[in-house]
């Protein structure tokens, strides 16, 4: 999987969106981007989208998209999930301290009998 | 009344002493606690200790609420405290009865219990303590914020040893209890051991709530895998993609599986050969869905990308190609798979490729759906892998031609035809194996292999093999010859075997190959004079070879190109394609002055041809040249800059070329009469110049006057637009006296059999060539002449 490291520039996040699968967004990032880098005002920066812009077609595309870096905050509901989980993981917590709070004690507490009978005899 | 109390007393005593002796004879300890503490008290400690501890232990096992209802209520009376023989015994008693008193909101007995198990629970579950006086106070219910604040207990070991948190749930917990332990245990405990839990889970609950179940899981395993892609953590990462297609499993979830796909760039996946099974599985679920589809295709060419050398990547990336295109047919992911394995070949011709490349070729041709891919992909792609594709069967190869052809641009049908051409040319049956040395041939079979080869030799065979020949003709013919003389003769024979097109004798084409040339040839013919050459030899097409070869020269041929097709017609004696050919290159003569001079060019260079369309053509090209002279050049069709050039490099006057170059260009054009269809060996025996024959000097010499006439004009401009053309015009008329003297002889003895010309045109020559005269011609080009 080296090849598919990230070693040139993400041309999602050179054309500011998020990855995609939309040609469309695309196009519309690219024409959005292009008066900030006009080619003879700023070649570079031209040049740059207009790299990033042609990773971006076709098959390229869906390549782009699989190497982009995925973001925690991207997912949907992302937020509602991580405020249920952190919930979740209280009473989990919370279970779990008491589960093995007994399973503990319990196995402290495990009836052998033939120790008792052992013990009752040294006595 | 006191007496009346005692009695009553000592009867109640004789009665519970009589109830716990039979409750001891039947084990039920329960009994006797329940007679209380007097009673228990009365009976061996260690008799009734060890029947208490059983039953303890199996009521707990058991969660047997009543039996531990009874036990609170005996508790109170501290019966249950006596029938313990130790502190151990006594905690564990307790800390049973501590649940059910809670549950049975029998608080006073719960706080009894608990302040007795303060001091073992401070030393092994001090977190409990405040749980246990939360849930006292608060009736029986732990309130959140209790629950919330309990830190994890470090005293319990592994995390392994814990009951994942779908341990907490039951067999018919609901969906919504797994997705908050889900939740949880995603944070809690490591993913591996996660996804084993949750898979267990899963297994454990009926096949009809797994659904709903997986469902309600899969938005935590999906964070945690974002958060273990973002973080880059590989061990996590592909644990949550193995979780996410088991629950894909389970309930079909796109959007899941293409964020694992997305994940799968953090996994190395050549230094950590564990996470293949992971990426594999996902990548197999992926395609099967069609939202997905695509997506992991691409996937797929990414993690074994064109150009690698890495062998074990490529043979497991084969391994996955087969089953996703045993799953779903895909011309992309097969021609992906199958470039990685042509470039893994390394030129090595004998490397076959793996049988599900094959099969899935075939089964794509057939449908068809191989063709129309390729139509969409780009050109540079396409040719790439039709040019690979020659590797696999050539019968699937022909058929996707056959599909393809109407599909790409007419800029790719050179190819095309090239291509199929080659494939037509191996044969259609398996063939039978040639035997090698070793093995037994029958005197027959040599006799019949020796006799094709003779048929090929131009001279005469050598005497030790008709020696050879007669030994053998003299055995019984189904003998078996011996491997010695077997071997001996293999090199001699086997380059005379029939094999494919171009061999000595020709192979006919099988019915796969004919159908094909049926439906399809006349369209791939204009591209390839190859095939034009190998359908021409079918019998059956042969008869039909008109329309083959109008197709071929309709297709744009050149004068080179129609000119190599009238040799092979003029070589094989297909004698009605011959007058057509001629008829031809007659109509293309026809079309300019410029193609005139061209064709005449060629027909007189290089090889014999037939005199008398050469002597035509070149007449006519005289004439074209001498109207020009009188006529603009509008009116006449003739290209003035050709003309100009002509004149240019026409000899000065006096400087004419002698007869010996006459002799040798009409010996050109002349062929020996009855000779058999050219070889390159009877070509080379048959260059004897016309003029050395006796028979070609007499006319010569019967003519002496018309000779010299022709000889005062020949640096007219007209003859030296033929002088221009090196080799070519004075075959036949331009350096006149010699060659016109030649021509019949070359007439008579050259094509004309072979093309089967009538007799009468043979031996009538300058009647029948339809130019002028050398008088006509010296006429007509006097006022020329400085």
């Amino acid at each position: 999987m080296t090849s598919m490291t990230t070693s040139v520039e993400n041309p999602f996040t050179v054309l500011g969106i998020a990855a995609t699968l939309d040609p469309a967004e695309v196009k519309r990032a690219y024409f959005a981007a292009l008066p900030r880098h006009p080619p003879h005002a700023d070649p570079q920066g031209f040049r740059r989208i207009r790299d990033a812009y042609e990773a971006l077609q076709g098959e390229g595309l869906r390549a782009a998209h699989l190497r982009a870096p995925l973001s925690v905050s991207a997912g949907t509901g992302t937020a509602d999930l991580l405020a249920a989980r952190a919930a979740a993981v209280a009473r989990s917590q919370a279970r779990g301290a008491t589960t093995a709070g007994v399973a503990a004690f319990e196995r402290l507490l495990s009836l052998d009998w033939s120790a008792v009978i052992a013990r009752h005899c040294a006595t | 009344m006191a007496k009346h109390e005692d009695r009553k007393k000592k009867k109640q005593a004789q009665r519970d002493a009589e109830l716990c002796a039979r409750a001891l004879r039947r084990g039920q300890v329960l009994e006797v606690i329940a007679l209380g503490p007097d009673v228990v008290a009365s009976v061996d400690r260690l008799v009734i200790a060890k029947m208490f501890a059983q039953e303890l232990a199996t009521a707990r096992r058991q969660a047997d609420s009543a039996t531990l209802g009874r036990l609170v209520g005996a508790w109170e009376t501290g019966a249950v405290e006596l029938a313990l023989l130790g502190e151990d015994e006594a905690t564990a008693c307790r800390w049973a009865l501590l649940g059910p008193s809670l549950h049975g909101k029998r608080l006073d007995v719960a706080a009894q219990l608990a302040a007795a198990l303060r001091p073992a629970l401070s030393i092994h579950a001090p977190a409990l303590v405040p749980w246990i006086d939360s849930a006292i106070a608060n009736d029986g219910h732990v309130p959140a914020t209790a629950t919330a604040g309990l830190p994890r207990l470090p005293d319990v070991g592994e995390p392994q040893s814990l009951p994942a948190p779908a341990w907490l749930l039951g067999s018919d917990a609901t969906a919504a209890e797994l997705g908050d332990a889900v939740l949880a245990g995603s944070v809690l405990l490591p993913p591996r051991l996660f996804g084993e839990h949750i898979a267990s889970h899963l297994s454990r609950i009926a096949v009809a709530s797994r659904a709903a179940h997986a469902a309600a899981a899969m938005p935590a395993v999906t964070l945690r895998l974002r958060e273990a892609a973002a973080a880059r953590e590989a061990e996590a990462t592909a644990a949550c993609i193995g979780i996410v297609v088991a629950l894909h499993g389970h309930h079909a979830d796109p959007d899941a599986l293409a964020l694992a796909l997305r994940s799968i760039h953090v996994l190395d996946l050549q230094a950590s050969k564990g996470h293949r099974g992971s990426v594999e599985a996902l990548i197999e679920a992926a395609w099967s869905e069609p939202q997905t589809h695509a997506l992991a295709g691409v996937a797929f060419e990414s993690l074994h990308p064109r150009g690698s050398n890495d062998g074990t990547q490529r043979c497991w990336a084969e391994r996955l190609a087969d089953r996703m295109l045993q799953r779903v047919p895909s011309p992309a992911i097969w021609a992906h798979a199958f470039s990685c394995w042509s470039e893994s070949k390394d030129g090595s011709l004998c490397y076959e490729p793996p049988e599900f490349l094959e099969s899935a070729y075939v089964a794509m041709v057939h449908s068809g759906a191989l063709a129309a891919w390729l139509a969409d992909t780009d050109d540079r792609r396409r040719g790439e892998l039709v040019h690979e594709l020659v590797a696999l069967p050539w019968q699937a190869f022909v058929a996707l031609v056959e599909q393809l052809w109407d599909r790409v641009g007419p800029l790719e049908h050179g190819w095309l035809a090239e291509m199929v051409t080659e494939c037509l040319q191996l044969p259609e049956a398996p063939s039978t194996p040639t035997p090698r040395s070793g093995r037994p041939i029958t005197v027959a079979a040599l006799l019949e292999r020796i006799s094709r080869f003779l048929a090929t030799l131009d001279e005469a065979p050598p005497e030790q093999l008709l020696m050879v020949v007669a030994s053998l003709a003299a055995m019984p013919p189904g003998n078996h010859v011996p491997a010695q003389l077997v071997a001996a003769f293999e090199p001699l024979l086997e380059a005379n075997e029939p094999r494919a097109y171009g061999g000595a004798h020709g192979k006919r084409f099988g019915p796969a190959q004919r159908g094909f040339i049926d439906r399809v040839g006349l369209r791939i013919v204009p591209y390839s004079p190859d095939l034009l050459h190998m359908v021409l030899h079918e019998p059956d097409v042969l008869r039909d070879g008109v329309r083959w070869v109008d197709a071929y020269l309709a297709g744009g041929a050149t004068n080179d190109e129609m000119i190599a097709v009238a040799d092979m017609i003029w070589d094989h004696g297909w004698r009605h394609l011959a007058t057509h050919i001629e008829a031809q290159i007659d109509l293309r003569a026809g079309r300019s002055t410029e193609d005139l001079a061209a064709l005449v060019r060629k027909l007189g260079t290089g090889r014999g041809r037939p005199a008398a369309l050469v002597a035509r053509l070149s007449a006519r090209l005289l004439d074209a040249a001498a109207v020009a002279e009188h006529k603009p050049w509008r009116d006449a069709s003739i290209d003035p800059v050709a003309l100009a050039i002509a004149r240019r490099r026409a000899p000065k006057p006096g400087r004419a070329r002698s007869s010996g170059t006459a002799s040798r260009g009409g010996g050109e054009g002349t062929r020996a009469a009855g000779s058999k269809p050219t070889t390159a060996k009877t070509r080379r025996a048959t260059k004897t110049p016309a003029a050395a024959k006796p028979a070609a000097a007499k006319p010569a010499a019967a003519k002496p006057a018309a000779a010299k006439r022709v000889r005062a004009k020949v640096t007219t401009p007209a003859v030296a637009i033929a002088a221009a053309t090196p080799a070519s015009l004075p075959t036949a008329c331009v350096d006149e006296p010699t060659a016109r003297v030649d021509e019949p002889t070359a007439r008579v003895d050259e094509p004309a059999a072979r093309i089967d010309e009538p007799a009468a045109r043979i031996d009538e020559p300058a009647a029948r060539i339809d130019r002028p005269t050398a008088s006509q011609l010296a006429l007509r080009l006097a006022p020329e002449t400085p």
